[in-house]
């Protein structure tokens, strides 16, 4: 009788181990294209280093990429704003129930720690030095030891969101003895950090192992269990995290995958390959001819939803207006009649990307200028505007002006060597130069180089993507005429005052019927002007498995939204 | 004339045509010029559109247009760069292998005068992208080159003739650039130095002469050291008479196979830049360039058979009538 006891529960206990596995942790496994080579909140090397950033330390904004518009992460609610003529004022209360890994409170007391280990010299935060500058000061309420107010630069609008745009560091881990407590903000220069115990607080900063550690140091969701550099990053969920009640209530507190592992794949053909074989879940910015083979492929569709969310990223042509070929509009002009956009989209990117008037995109309604009308290719309209302009043609063909001392017309253009879309576009505009009598050269470089050739005004055209986003409209690191030469973005050479002040207009403009007619002002004049012709706004492809929903789509990069993503039971 | 086999005649009846629709390209009719886009036939298959009888890329070019140009391309490009490497490497291996390090007898202030030029053209040379205004001065202090060797030759240590040791110099200078593997050298140079037809040929042609001179060399070593050679200097020719009139012809044949395997060295590297996407530009014509295409669209067989097929059958006919050279001066040699 024993024996069949003995038996059968052998036997029951091989049946229950033949069962299937239950089902794993909850794992989301994304394609990283390069390693993010530091994880200091400080550096932000890249944008793979954000995203890991992001996951495992917290600021008090953050963005809602869904709805965009900047929503409180650590803070109870978005600052309250003062200003005078000669400072503005950010009033910050963080959550009650934050907290750190280790049961300690996040106080106003550790955000004042951070803007300090955010200016210390010696550190590597030049970045941040630069970036969050015009924070001048700090007052901690005396009441309410979360409450605190930021002293910064007069008002710009941009102010209300930085503020509130970098990650918490603890200070009782990082400085225990409170030293730089003592040195107010504005006075953190290298005089004070010869102090021995500033140095040697700095010192601890510089050996915390920030830039591979993240985790410890973060009051993020996450936390990194590995890390071989140029192959994976693992992150995974903390089990304990102070923001678990409010889970929720507080959508952008949401953290629901156990494990995010990210694999890095520089190689586009190889990524393409680990997607199709199951090995990741998610793959951003798929190049457009891979993504149409997905669409068209049964068995990839079957398992992948397959996603084109806009993106903030445009491709434009850029003139050199210092050259005498391109000083007259009336060129540059024409020159945008030979671009054929509609062909380009078709060709070059599978149709992933729209057609704009100009820098804003025509997804953004109310700010698109949409009485403009869009460049045509119309080589008729081109040759018209060529003699407009002053140009003649001679028995050969070729274009002479006597007013320039280069003749006939000709150019070169510039673009990054290996991207197919820019040598599609630059050979689309060579061939319908030449049908009407302009030699075009193509000079492909590689990409220091390019923006070098940039930088010091050594090209005739040049290719490039620029990437804006839906919280600023600030153009004056482009188009402004101080931005010229070799430190500033403004590659044209454009800039006259009355555009340089349209674009300060521009940049300090607060209410959105404002902002509203000095964009539609300003698409205006660079349709007339023409220093850059933006050719298309370009769509993020994205292919993520089907069994994630909750995928948080949007134009932002990367695209998606990985904390929020629910794993479908499987069948 | 020995009898060949078949391949032979076929490798030779290839490049012929080769040459001959190289050549004529630009009299075809045809309705597309290299580099020229359709966009309105992207990835069109053999004769699915018309005027692209073998179908276009992924970037609108017409394959047939791009494969005849291409060919242009070979002579434009690969055929420049082979003859000037073949010139290097045989001026360099032959005095190396003549000379050797103990025969060639240079007066001291020619030996003085040599070094300040090099001095010189060493502190100059790195200026010329930076300094627009360098080739003046460069050019009035070389001036001076010949005065010191007057004024250095007036002196008796000035006069007194010391061997050059011109072997280990061309040697050294060859084990410097092989030291580096050339195929980085050149995708390095070719990053930040963009290349023109003008500019690959000089790249090409000065980068890959170590090889071939080395085997120039070890010849005209052996070939000093025959008798006829001995002969001549009995009868009290001159050095440049032997070297030119009785040395230099007998290198003929090593010449002209090396020349040919160099060639399809060239060949394949001036296409494997162009597939890299840092060869030429992609207004002229390149097999590579429509072989990089292909990877937009792996689909798109013809855009891989048609220039893999033409490239194939080059590099195979080349290497044919290599073998053929070789086996030619081995048995002369014999």
């Amino acid at each position: 009788m024993f024996g069949l006891w003995f038996r059968t529960a052998l036997l029951l206990v091989l049946l229950a181990s033949c069962q299937a596995p239950s089902p794993p942790t909850a794992q989301v496994r994304i394609r990283w294209a390069r390693d993010p080579e530091s994880l200091h909140p400080h550096t932000l090397a890249n944008a793979m280093a954000l995203q890991a950033v992001n996951l495992t330390y917290q600021s008090l904004l953050a963005v809602d990429a869904v709805h965009q518009r900047f929503v409180p992460l650590l803070a109870d609610s978005l600052p309250a704003v003062r200003r005078n003529e000669s400072a503005s004022f950010f009033t910050y209360r963080i959550r009650s129930s934050a907290t750190w890994d280790d049961g300690q409170p996040i106080l106003a007391s550790d955000v004042a720690f951070t803007l300090r280990a955010m200016r210390c010299p010696g550190l590597p935060n030049e970045r941040m030095q630069a970036q969050y500058g015009f924070i001048q000061d700090i007052y901690i309420s005396p009441k309410d030891a979360r409450r605190f107010t930021l002293v910064c630069a007069p008002y710009a609008p941009d102010y209300v969101t930085l503020s509130g745009d970098f990650a918490i560091l603890p200070e009782h881990l990082l400085d225990s003895g409170r030293i730089l407590r003592r040195i107010p903000l504005a006075r953190l220069d290298s005089a004070a950090t010869r102090q021995p115990a500033v140095a040697a607080v700095i010192g601890r900063l510089a050996a915390a192992g920030l830039e591979r550690s993240p985790g410890r140091y973060g009051s993020g969701p996450y936390r990194l269990v590995d890390w071989k550099p140029g192959q994976q990053l693992t992150l995974e969920r903390k089990r304990a995290w102070w923001a678990d009640p409010l889970q929720r209530t507080v959508p952008q507190l949401l953290a629901r995958p156990q494990r995010i592992s990210f694999q890095i794949i520089p190689d586009q053909t190889t990524a393409l390959l680990a997607l199709r074989r199951n090995e990741v879940d998610v793959y951003a910015g798929i190049p457009p001819a891979d993504f149409a083979r997905l669409q068209y492929s049964a068995s990839d569709t079957a398992r992948l939803g397959l996603y084109t969310p806009d993106s903030y990223e445009m491709i434009v042509a850029g003139y050199n207006t210092r050259k005498p070929t391109f000083s007259n509009a009336l060129v540059r002009q024409a020159i945008s009649h030979l671009i054929n956009v509609p062909g380009i989209l078709k060709g070059a990117v599978h149709n992933l990307g729209y057609a704009s008037v100009g820098m804003i995109s025509p997804h953004q309604l109310l700010f698109y200028n949409d009485s403009l009308q869009a460049d045509t290719f119309d080589p008729a309209a081109a040759t018209a505007l060529l003699r407009r302009a002053g140009w003649r043609q001679t028995a050969d063909g070729k274009w002479q002006n006597p007013a320039y001392a280069v003749s006939p017309l000709a150019f070169t253009i510039s673009y990054r060597a290996g991207n197919a879309a820019y040598e599609f576009i630059a050979l689309q505009l060579r061939t319908a130069a030449a049908r009407i009598g302009i030699t075009v050269q193509l000079q492909p470089v590689e990409s220091s180089l390019l923006t070098q050739q940039l930088q010091t005004g050594n090209f005739d055209l040049y290719l490039r993507s620029i990437v804006g986003n839906p919280f600023a409209h600030n153009f004056i690191p482009l188009l402004h005429s101080r931005s010229t030469g070799e430190a500033g973005g403004n590659y044209t050479g454009f800039g006259s005052p009355a555009t340089d002040r349209l674009l300060e207009r521009l940049a300090a403009a607060e209410d959105t019927a404002t902002k509203r007619t000095l964009l539609r002002h300003f698409q205006r004049i660079i349709q007339r002007e023409r220093p850059l012709r933006v050719l298309y706004f370009t769509r993020n492809p994205i292919a993520i498995t089907k069994r994630f929903t909750n995928l948080g789509l949007s134009s932002l990069s990367p695209g998606y939204e990985v904390t929020g993503f629910v794993e479908q039971p499987r069948p | 004339m020995p009898k060949q086999p078949w391949y032979w005649w076929v490798a030779l009846g290839w490049l012929g045509i080769l040459l001959l629709l190289s050549l004529s390209a630009p009299f075809f009719p045809l309705p597309y010029q290299p580099g020229q886009t359709d966009v309105y036939a992207i990835i069109s298959p053999p004769g699915a559109s018309p005027g692209h009888e073998l179908g276009t890329d992924a970037l609108g070019r017409d394959v047939l247009t791009e494969l005849l140009f291409g060919a242009r391309t070979l002579l434009q490009v690969s055929l420049p760069a082979t003859l000037l490497l073949t010139v290097v490497a045989t001026l360099l291996g032959t005095s190396a292998g003549y000379w050797g390090n103990n025969r060639w007898y240079l007066p001291r202030a020619t030996g003085v005068a040599a070094l300040y030029g090099l001095v010189i053209c060493l502190l100059y040379l790195p200026l010329t992208g930076q300094e627009e205004k360098v080739v003046l001065p460069w050019g009035l202090w070389l001036l001076l080159m010949p005065l010191l060797k007057l004024l250095v030759g007036k002196t008796r240590w000035g006069q007194v003739r010391k061997p050059a040791p011109l072997d280990t110099w061309i040697l050294t200078l060859a084990a410097l650039l092989s030291s580096v593997p050339r195929l980085i050298l050149l995708v390095g140079l070719a990053a930040v130095l963009p290349l023109s037809p003008v500019s690959a040929v000089l790249v090409l042609g000065l980068l890959f002469w170590p090889g071939m001179m080395r085997l120039i060399r070890a010849e005209m070593r052996r070939i000093r050291a025959l008798p006829y050679i001995e002969a001549a200097q009995a009868l009290g020719l001159t050095e440049p008479q032997i070297l030119v009139r009785h040395a230099a012809p007998a290198l003929k044949g090593l010449v002209l196979s090396s020349f040919l395997l160099y060639l399809a060295l060239v060949i394949a590297l001036e296409t494997t830049l162009s597939f890299l996407g840092i060869g030429l530009p992609a207004e002229h014509a390149s097999w590579g360039h429509l072989l990089a295409a292909a990877r937009l669209a792996p689909e798109a067989w013809w855009v891989v058979l048609f220039p893999g097929g033409c490239l194939l059958l080059t590099l195979l006919s080349i290497r044919v009538l290599a073998g053929s050279q070789k086996n030619k001066a081995g048995s002369h040699l014999k």
